[in-house]
């Protein structure tokens, strides 16, 4: 990792290790942070839309504390191949919890948030202890990765992880039209011929996988899903048929500039991208708070 | 016609609606009206099946709405929810489109016709200069005429309303009802839960008055609205006269403090 300047000229004649260091590091770096950012602002407008919730996102809603648990979980089983499926799981038994709860308890919006900030720390101390009673050399980069860095997942992962996500986004796009009307409501989605248990249930089913494999590739990164959807909607729009490819490409550069600073800011010392984004997103996300007209509390 | 047969419906162990039977015919202005909890939303509800009754059919021109594709029953029954909670800055004409979903299918892209009813209804209700305001920043009014001309652009022969003049100040009431009454002279047959029950006695042909999840009247105004059948469904005093002008019965509630020990209820 580290540092390493390329001006034009070594551009153009690289060495055996720029070469490396380019295509092997950075490379893949680039393509990841923009695969996880794309993900997470897609599937935040997505969660936004079918909860009808402008808060909701994979991490206020726990999604993404429950994928790392279950890549914790996956991790004590030895195979770094199934981390993907378990994070997959984990993120599964959240979004499980939160409907359950909030169908037998009627939450509000900011409620229901609450619930998956608890939910979070829940996951978490799981994690931590977990992380503890491994006493393994890899505890470190575990934790570094788990809390939102882009530079600890396993190689074999970007690909799979980069062509499901893009093809799961592809059919989201396609359902914009659908998440417009169920964002209106439930009656008024039954009224118009939408089939809404089942919408409902596929959504939740696509946005954990790709949440699954955003946090196997880049850990807990928090916010994008919020800020990038809202920054989408107000400049294309509200539709989802044209905010959620915005999203997309603004979700994946977003993510690939926050951790170009992450990594630049204070060099040589590398910050965990989550970090970064959890500031602006945190900032974002009280603002967001403080505008809205509700007092539900 | 709409045939509703012996539907029963409970939430929980609570039975909302009991052994209930009626019919409404084509072109009718039918009011649904009756005191709080009587029934009158889930009723509204079962039939556009956002509900399920536990017993008993509801049939339009004969078929089971049970057995219809969602998608076929969105195309003969479009429906107005008595409140509509909007999160997403959605413009008036993004929101009108989604009226059209029965018809464009699932990817929601609008033909030329699809267009062209749009443009008509923003000409019919006066919202033309809203087109591309935010939803969410118009008045109860204008929200009101937008989310009615969203389900006339549904094109449905049947609509279903749940209260839809109970944020409205009298001259938008009166305007909205008038608009509905202009639908039912188009050959759609208007289902409305009312609770201005002068409202009702004005506009509808007929009336539909429940209490305690059953019917206690079913019939034209001056049948239904009359002081007995209002104070056995309401469980207060009223008095029913006729309106001058339109000779259709009106409700006038009785302060308790001005009626004597004997007579109240």
């Amino acid at each position: 990792m580290g540092t390493e300047t390329f001006g034009i000229s070594r551009l153009l004649s690289l060495s055996e290790i720029d070469r490396l260091i380019l295509f092997r590091i950075r490379m893949p770096r680039v393509i990841a942070g923009f695969i996880v950012g794309a993900g997470l602002s897609v599937t935040g407008a997505v969660l936004q839309a079918v909860l009808r919730n402008p808060l909701a996102e994979s991490y206020t809603l726990g999604i993404s504390g429950g994928a790392s648990l279950g890549i914790c979980v996956g991790m004590l089983l030895g195979q770094i191949t199934v981390i993907p499926y378990f994070a997959f799981l984990g993120a599964i038994a959240s979004v499980s919890i939160i409907l359950l709860v909030s169908s037998q308890k009627r939450f509000s919006n900011t409620t229901l948030i609450l619930l998956g900030v608890a939910l979070n720390f829940l996951f978490s101390s799981f994690v931590l202890f977990i992380l503890a009673v491994m006493k393994n050399d890899r505890f470190q980069s575990t934790l570094l990765w788990l809390i939102g860095n882009i530079s600890y997942f396993p190689a074999k992962f970007l690909f799979p992880a980069t062509v499901i996500i893009f093809l799961i986004s592809i059919y989201l796009f396609s359902s914009g039209s659908i998440y417009d009307i169920i964002s209106i409501g439930d009656e008024k989605a039954v009224s118009l011929g939408i089939n809404i248990e089942r919408e409902k249930r596929i959504s939740f089913i696509l946005c954990c996988i790709i949440v699954g494999f955003c946090v196997s590739l880049a850990g807990i990164i928090g916010f994008v899903g919020i800020i990038i959807p809202h920054i989408s909607r107000f400049f294309f729009g509200s539709t989802h048929r044209k905010n959620l490819p915005a999203n997309f490409i603004a979700g994946g550069s977003f993510l690939v500039l926050t951790d170009t600073i992450s990594r630049t800011l204070i060099n040589p010392v590398e910050i965990p991208v989550g970090v970064i984004t959890g500031f602006f997103g945190g900032i974002f996300f009280l603002a967001i708070l403080l505008r809205s007209k509700q007092r539900e509390f | 016609m709409l045939i509703i047969e012996d539907i029963s419906f409970s939430y929980g162990q609570k039975p909302v609606i009991t052994h209930l039977s009626t019919e409404i015919g084509k072109k009718e202005f039918f009011g649904i009206i009756g005191p709080n909890g009587s029934g009158k939303s889930t009723l509204v509800k079962l039939i556009i099946g956002i509900l399920k009754a536990s017993s008993g059919r509801i049939l339009i021109d004969g078929a089971d709405i049970r057995r219809m594709p969602e998608n076929q029953l969105s195309k003969e029954i479009s429906y107005l929810p008595s409140g509509f909670d909007i999160y997403f800055p959605y413009t008036v004409e993004e929101f009108l489109s989604m009226g059209r979903f029965p018809y464009t299918g699932r990817y929601g892209k609008l033909e030329h016709k699809d267009r062209e009813i749009i443009e008509a209804a923003l000409v019919e209700f006066d919202i033309k200069n809203l087109r591309q305001r935010n939803l969410m920043e118009l008045s109860e009014g204008e929200q009101q005429r937008v989310f009615l001309a969203q389900v006339v652009i549904q094109e449905t022969s049947w609509i279903l309303l749940d209260e839809p003049t109970s944020h409205l100040d009298i001259a938008h009431s009166y305007r909205i009802m008038d608009v509905l009454k202009e639908l039912t002279s188009r050959g759609i047959t208007v289902i409305s839960v009312l609770h201005d029950l002068n409202l009702a006695s004005e506009y509808c042909t007929k009336i539909l008055l429940l209490g305690g999840g059953n019917i206690i009247s079913a019939g034209p105004p001056d049948d239904v609205i009359t002081y007995s059948n209002i104070e056995q469904a309401y469980k207060t005093k009223v008095l029913v006269y006729k309106n001058p002008y339109s000779q259709k019965p009106h409700v006038f509630g009785i302060p308790s403090s001005l009626l004597k020990e004997s007579t109240r209820l």
